[in-house]
């Protein structure tokens, strides 16, 4: 059997610098005012947080944000909840668009995490890696699983 | 001008204005997504058994969404994975599914109804393995107060294997959850679960056949396994860039006392690899070095206790079976490290470039699964 018992002290060292980096460059909680901290889908971030270009990434994650950003997102807030906090008004936009906006406020309506695939929630959700290539044809024990 | 002639046949007259109704019907806001996308990588493990087989594999699909409607959503999707050792294993999966979401963003309810059915395809090696798995899904999500939302999902999954049926399984899944917002940016998320799995299994013999089973002779009996599970989830940010969840999950079965499955051992492409009862916790990080860099990780543990298998066993002399019944339990690290970099055009085509490191270690009761591995995975990915 191969060993690899340096490689998780690599990683683990990676993922403390990566957090330790990030959480220096901006060292403080998310302000969220009156409004509530909603985090449907579980990464640990304001689902309400403002999302200009609807990109998936919050935009007090861009550096915008840091710069002058600042009061627009403090102007949003007390006036968010549970509802998404996307514009109502989309009438000219397309089917697409608004469908996963409809998507976004049923997101905690997914997946389940209980069940007898709960492992496969684990990952980056990027699409890659040995977990996605195995649910596509993977093996274990010598053998493979469909 | 010649004068247009409808067709005669009432059939072929319904399908024409069917087709005209449903053209005529679509909304000028009806469009087309096209997504590409290909990734491949190295495994030090790919058949995850003691000695390790290397590997490289690759994999390339194509996905449509059409969106008739703003609440509706049809996709067409194809997908083959190819390994460069193990050729046979190679395989084409085709698949078809809708997403169904009646509600609107501004309502308290959400509703969402999904299916989807994929056919996979494996090369003349595996041909056996071939096999057709249908899931649905209905969810309902109610906004109690403005810091409390619930949801109940039921779900179906089916899979049937084209060349054998011992593999063959059905399961209904019923799960309520609940999401708390609480102060201080932190959010709970509880979620119990019921689970029945109607599946072939062989009963246990009893002494003094002393434990011994030949799957290849032994008659099946259909069955239900029954689980239920729990699992709380703990979210929050850690600055303005970073978010971390913490999740533990408890599976445990109901009544898998006598039941026995094929081994994972005995050259069968194995259904039973996620069915276990235990626990896990997992610790995940996201966090954004950039607007449109993402950068996440993860470190799991797993306790599994899985069915009671016919495995291999060695043969003291001629006259011993070759198989007998193991109880299998195993225990299992998995970290992942993952970077992905987004690039958009103003023609709104999107662009996402990943990497992954992904490391496994397990450690079970039987040798034959004692194995550890790294896989190094890269994919880029075009939504149109």
């Amino acid at each position: 059997m191969r060993s690899y018992r340096i490689l998780p002290i690599i990683m683990t060292t990676a993922l403390c610098f990566s957090f330790v980096q990030t959480a220096v460059w901006t060292a403080e909680d998310q302000k969220t005012g009156n409004s509530y901290f909603v985090d449907l889908d579980g990464d640990g971030f304001n689902d309400n947080a403002p999302d200009k270009n609807n990109d998936g990434i919050p935009d007090m994650a861009g550096p915008e944000y840091l710069n002058d950003g600042r009061a627009d997102f403090e102007a949003e807030e007390g006036i968010i909840d549970f509802g998404a906090c996307l514009p109502l008004s989309d009438e000219l936009l397309a089917n697409s668009t608004r469908f996963n906006r409809r998507r976004f406020g049923a997101r905690d309506l997914l997946q389940n995490r209980c069940g007898y695939d709960c492992d496969e929630a684990f990952g980056s959700g990027s699409g890659i890696g040995i977990g996605s290539v195995r649910r596509s044809g993977g093996c274990e024990g010598g053998v493979c699983g469909p | 001008m010649r004068p247009i002639r409808f067709p005669r046949r009432p059939a072929s007259m319904v399908c024409l204005l069917a087709f005209m109704t449903i053209v005529m019907e679509l909304s000028v806001r009806a469009d087309i997504r096209a997504e590409f996308h290909t990734s491949g990588g190295y495994t030090s493990n790919l058949l995850n058994e003691p000695g390790g087989e290397e590997d490289c594999y690759s994999l390339a699909g194509a996905s449509i969404r059409f969106y008739p409607v703003s609440s509706l959503e049809f996709t067409l999707r194809n997908e083959y994975t190819y390994y460069g050792r193990i050729f046979g294993l190679s395989s084409f999966t085709g698949g078809l599914g809708f997403i169904y979401i009646p509600t609107d963003t501004s309502s308290p309810v959400a509703v969402y109804f999904s299916g989807d059915f994929n056919t996979r395809v494996y090369r003349e090696d595996f041909r056996a393995f071939d096999n057709d798995t249908y899931d649905a899904a209905i969810s309902v999500g109610c906004r109690l107060f403005p810091s409390a939302r619930l949801r109940l999902i039921y779900s179906f999954n089916s899979l049937s294997y084209t060349g054998m049926e011992i593999g063959d399984h059905k399961t209904n899944e019923v799960s309520l959850g609940a999401n708390l917002a609480l102060p201080g940016s932190n959010s709970i998320d509880l979620e119990i679960g019921y689970a029945d799995m109607s599946m072939p299994y062989m009963k246990e013999p009893r002494p003094p056949r002393n434990y011994y089973l030949d799957p290849f002779h032994e008659p099946y009996v259909d069955g239900h396994l029954r689980a239920i599970n729990f699992s709380p989830r703990f979210s929050r940010p850690l600055g303005s860039k970073v978010g971390l969840n913490i999740t533990y999950n408890r599976s445990n079965f109901q009544n898998n006392a006598g039941m026995v499955i094929s081994g994972l051992t005995t050259s069968l492409l194995s259904p039973w690899a996620s069915i276990y009862e235990g626990q896990s916790v997992s610790l995940n990080l996201k966090s954004y070095w950039t607007s449109n860099l993402l950068v996440s990780s993860g470190v799991g543990y797993w306790e599994k206790e899985f069915l009671k298998s016919v495995e291999s066993i060695p043969r003291p002399n001629q006259f011993a079976p070759p198989y007998g019944i193991k109880d299998r339990r195993d225990w299992q690290n998995e970290f992942y490290w993952s970077i992905r970099q987004f690039f958009s055009s103003k023609s709104g085509v999107i662009i996402e470039a990943a990497l992954q490191i992904d490391l496994t270690f397990n450690n079970s009761v039987l040798n034959d699964y004692d194995y550890s591995g790294l896989s190094l995975s890269t994919g880029m990915t075009a939504r149109f």
